[in-house]
């Protein structure tokens, strides 16, 4: 039995020493994951910006331990995953995200939700720009075509 | 906050249960305080694997959101249990005895028509000032607690966010999820009875207007159809059917069909229409009649929003410190 809390991590603060200079070049490398499988799977191009919002919140809240090649590439999966279940009509199943020169199971996938999950407090709906940019060509009037069908929905 | 290990409950205290969704009556260990808990069984179908549940992820994202709130139900926390070796996700609320459905068996009389649909209102308000449309409002998603004697909003399995915070009421929003056509037919919009893919926040409003209309009527207002197309013309016989000049577009929805078109509920006048819902709703004061036809308004674009709604002539005399 296990349970998923909403409190925060008690050694949050430690966690956070902001992995950040070490990931550069894996952060970049993930986002082209997710944008490629993002589009691959057909998903709006929010989803995949979502994910990111996901990868980038984790990274700054949680360290890790073993390979970070496997352990990168399953957070992207998982984010990915997570962002598809929010705004996409159908998600696909978690097998069918294709992931390069590393072997994932999908139990560590599953794991994974559940850690973006926990560390981000099942807040998940964060805001993005997206309809924000689709409500002023709207109101200005830039597309006289249904708001939903511009680029930046799709 | 309550965990897993905090809360027991009892296989045969079953409150409620929707498609493979079921909710217990359950205790919480240290308190003793009822809970209200949610299964929502892990789907192995064919060894696929999808990982958490999309609808788990959305409605517990939805909740964090919403509650706490006076007239919307108490979240408490989400675990996870070993059920043969597969994860069974739960939810735990705060636990209610009592639906809106049996609250109007006992029939209301007009002044707690009027509490009710106020409070009502401003849950809807607040979801919506929240960017989620509930789309599943009925009789039995809104519970009562007796002791408050208030409503609380429940139900947000169908639920959905369209994050963005202002300017929603006039707009669209392209359709999501599939699921919706679960919802409880009798209180669906013309709209996703049309097959239409937009809906927005003004979908809820129809709903809440059906809800309305039982509430003063102490039955329901649509009888549930078996299917879409009959479910149309039960609501066309009582508000005419409606034209390209009521709602431009409505023929050529993909649910619109020839059939519709040959009913014979051709109103020619808004005074008209407004009789014959009068005849189904004869409990309603003037003011009552004209908040429940905007809200039972064709063209979503123009039905009333629950924050106007609030502020509507039906609700002048009434004692809101009393709600």
């Amino acid at each position: 039995e296990r349970e998923f809390g909403f409190k925060k991590d008690e050694d949050d603060q430690s966690l956070r020493n902001a992995n950040w200079f070490e990931f550069k070049d894996n952060r970049l490398e993930a986002i082209a994951w997710i944008l490629r499988n993002g589009a691959a799977h057909g998903f709006q191009f929010r989803t995949a910006y979502l994910s990111i919002t996901y990868f980038d919140l984790f990274l700054s809240k949680r360290s890790f331990k073993g390979d970070q090649t496997t352990w990168l590439r399953t957070l992207s999966v998982a984010c990915l995953s997570l962002a598809a279940k929010m705004e996409e009509q159908r998600s696909p199943l978690l097998s069918e995200y294709k992931v390069e020169d590393c072997i994932i199971e999908w139990r560590w996938i599953n794991q994974m939700e559940l850690a973006v999950l926990a560390t981000l407090e099942w807040r998940l709906d964060s805001i993005t720009p997206f309809p924000f940019i689709d409500y002023f060509i709207t109101i200005l009037k830039l597309n006289q075509e249904s708001p939903s069908d511009t680029k930046y929905n799709r | 906050m309550f965990s897993g290990r905090e809360v027991e409950w009892d296989a045969s205290n079953r409150i409620w249960s929707w498609e493979k969704n079921i909710v217990y009556k359950g205790k919480c260990k240290d308190t003793g305080e009822d809970v209200a808990v949610k299964q929502i069984p892990y789907d192995s179908s064919k060894g696929k694997f999808e990982g958490i549940h999309p609808n788990l992820i959305r409605e517990v994202t939805i909740l964090r959101r919403l509650s706490p709130h006076q007239y919307i139900v108490q979240f408490h926390n989400t675990f996870c249990v070993n059920d043969n070796k597969r994860p069974l996700w739960n939810i735990v609320f705060e636990y209610l005895s009592c639906t809106l459905k049996q609250l109007i068996k006992q029939k209301l009389d007009p002044s707690n028509v009027k509490r009710l649909i106020y409070q009502i209102l401003s849950g809807v308000a607040h979801c919506h000032s929240h960017s989620v449309i509930h789309r599943n409002l009925n009789s039995e998603s809104i519970l009562f607690e007796e002791n408050s004697r208030r409503i609380k909003i429940a139900g947000f399995g169908l639920s959905r966010s369209c994050s963005i915070p202002f300017g929603v009421e006039e707009k669209f929003l392209k359709s999501y999820s599939p699921g919706v056509e679960a919802a409880d037919i009798s209180y669906q919009p013309p709209e996703f009875l049309l097959l239409s893919e937009n809906y927005s926040l003004s979908s809820d409003m129809w709903s809440v207007g059906c809800i309305f209309a039982e509430m003063a009527r102490g039955d329901v207002l649509f009888e549930a159809n078996s299917c879409s197309v009959s479910q149309l013309s039960e609501i066309f016989s009582v508000l005419g059917t409606p034209t390209e000049a009521d709602w431009a577009g409505v023929t050529s929805y993909i649910g619109w069909e020839e059939e519709l078109e040959a009913l014979d509920y051709n109103f020619t006048s808004k005074d008209l229409t407004l009789e014959a819902l009068k005849a189904k709703v004869p409990a309603l004061d003037v003011d009552g009649m004209d908040l429940l036809s905007q809200m039972l308004t064709y063209n979503p674009s123009e039905r009333i929003t629950a924050k106007k709604a609030l502020d509507h002539a039906y609700f002048k005399n009434l004692d809101k410190t009393e709600l």
